[in-house]
Formats: structure tokens, sequence, C-alpha cells
């Protein structure tokens, strides 16, 4: 059971770290602040959640990471998808809806 | 402002990547906490409590850094030791055994047997300078890519790996010959002191010059981790 939470929860991480950086690059921070935004608080990220994530995605060539400078002068990583994280998203997608489905499913059926 | 870097920068001591890339890591975790420090501020907390928010973040540096090493081990194509140790340390043991071998090539039979001994100084002096710089590239290398002191000490004197072998040769062939010349008993003494004369020569002070190119580098550099 430890197992499984622990691929759920990296599996929901990765969905929605990707699912951010499909609308713009982003660095940590904002990748963090946008989806405990996003999730209504329901989803915080610490540094040990976030960063070996980040670094694992750009290894398997998920984002692509460059230093930019913000307007205001500040320098951050910023990591935005490759094609092949498009792809990924895609994929990591349609098992969470399997799973989903599944998992409304089973609750049907107790219900019932 | 707070210095973020000097916050984060003692906490990836323990990460094994290489300098460059642990100060990429701590310059990009020092503005995450950074931004939501300044995020805490411009919600209207006060310098305490924008502090805490942005603790808030990093409840445990040790799991940080355990999960950031996981991540980066999962990415490396080489072992940690093959990057760390093997490497470095078959390169230099190579540059070794080229130096022994362009050495006894190189040198006329008639000056091993030179009577004036400073030549034979001279020679030593130039064979463990030789020495001292292969241990230091050895530990400086395995340094740049994450090593430990201790993957810094093996790399650097990874050279001795090939004198075992030489002084083990020669030992089993003097044993050999003991062996087939009336027996260990009649040639023992000539053995012992061979013995002793080549593990002087050829591991102890080769071992030494090693040890003492190591020894600059077996500590983490104080420069790199202040940028």
């Amino acid at each position: 059971m430890a197992t499984m939470n622990a691929s759920i929860k990296r599996g929901s991480a990765e969905l929605a770290v990707l699912a951010v950086l499909e609308q713009q690059p982003l660095h940590g921070y904002e990748i963090a602040r946008r989806i405990e935004q996003e999730s209504d608080g329901a989803l915080k990220f610490t540094l040990a959640s976030l960063y070996p994530l980040l670094y694992r995605m750009e290894q398997r060539g998920w984002t692509k990471a460059t230093w930019e400078t913000t307007p205001a002068g500040v320098r951050r990583r910023c990591y935005g998808l490759t094609a092949k994280g498009v792809k990924q998203l895609s994929a990591t997608r349609r098992e969470w809806d399997v799973f989903f489905q599944a998992l409304s499913r089973i609750g049907g059926l107790r219900r019932a | 402002m707070r210095d973020w870097s000097a916050l984060v920068r003692p906490h990836l001591a323990s990460l094994r990547v290489d300098e460059r890339r642990r100060l990429e890591i701590g310059a990009e975790l020092a503005a995450h906490l950074e931004d939501a420090y300044d995020g805490a501020l411009r919600r209207g907390c006060t310098e305490a409590e924008a502090i805490a928010c942005a603790m808030e973040r990093v409840p445990d540096w040790r799991a940080l850094a355990v999960a950031v090493n996981q991540a980066t081990d999962e990415g490396t194509t080489m072992t940690r030791h093959a990057r760390t140790v093997l490497l470095p340390g078959t390169t230099m043991l190579l540059a070794a055994a080229a130096g022994m071998s362009v050495t006894l090539s190189a040198t006329p039979a008639d000056r091993w047997a030179d009577p004036r001994w400073y030549v034979h100084a001279i020679a030593a002096a130039l064979a463990l300078l030789f020495y001292l710089v292969l241990g230091a590239i050895g530990a400086a290398w395995s340094r740049r890519v994450g090593g430990s002191p201790g993957e810094r000490l093996a790399a650097g004197a990874f050279p001795l790996v090939l004198h075992v072998a030489v002084v083990g040769l020669g030992v089993g062939e003097d044993m050999l010959y003991a062996l087939s010349h009336g027996g260990m008993g009649r040639h023992l003494g000539v053995t012992l002191i061979s013995m002793i004369n080549m593990t002087l020569v050829m591991l102890v002070a080769p071992g030494a010059a090693l040890l003492l190119g190591v020894l600059p580098f077996a500590r983490r550099s104080a420069r790199l981790d202040a940028q």
C-alpha cells in the first residue's frame, strides 16, 4: 500500500507539473504557486518534492530548463515542455482518466 | 535583503553532483525561497512571517538532499563509482603504465647500472613527482564529478593497482625460482630481502607520492563552495 501510495503521489505530481507547463514555461516557485492556486491549496509542494521531480523530468527529456532573466533583473531557471513532454502529458492524462473511471465504477458498485 | 544562497549552500554539501551543478541547484533553490519570501511580504506578512513562510518550503533539508541525489542518480548512465573512481583511476593507471613503459624502453641498459648515486636519485625524484601529479589529477577529477573524499583517495591512489600486480608477479616469480632451485629454505633470505626492497620501491614510495598528490583535493573546495 505504501508503494502504491508513493507511486500515486508521484504520478499525480507529474501530471500537475506537466499540465501547468503546458500553458507556458515557468520557474520552480511559479510552478508550485500555480499548482497550489489552481488546486485551491489541495496540492502543495515542498522543495524536496518539487525539485527532484523537475530534475527527473528534465533527465527524461520531458522538459528543458534554461536560465532566464526576469523583467526585474533576477535570474530564474525556467522549465518548458518538450515534444516528448507533450506526448507524456497526453499519456498521463489518459492513464488518470482510466484510473478515475475505474474508481468511480467501483464506488458505484459499492453504493449499490 | 537576506542572502538565501548562503542559507541553502551548507545543506547541499552531501549532493553527489559536480561543483557546477551544485552551484546551479543552490542558486535555483535560493531563488525559490527568495520568491516565497517576497510573495509573503507582498501579501502583507511581517518580515518574520515571510521568513517562516519561505522556510516552510523546506521542512527537512536532509530529505531534500536525499531526494535530489536519488533523482540525479536515476538519470546517470554510468554508476556513481564508475564516474568518481573507475574512470579517473583507470586513466591515471594507464598514464602510469605508459610512463613506466616509456621510461623502460627509452633508458639505455647501462644507465640502470650507473655507479653515480645522484643519477638514480634524480630518476627516483622525477618518478615520484610524476606519481604525485597523477595522484593529484585523479583526485581532482573525482572531486570535479562529485566524488566523496574516500572516492577521491581511491581515484588518486588507483595506479597502485598496477604496482601491486607487478610486485605480485615479481614475488611469485621469485618464489617459483626458489622452489625450482632447491626449495624455499635455501633462497628464503634472498627472497625476503628482494620482497622488502620491491615493496619499498614499488609500493611504499609511489603510494606515498600518490597520497601526497591526493591530499590537497581530499577536502571539499572552500573556494568553489563559496561561489
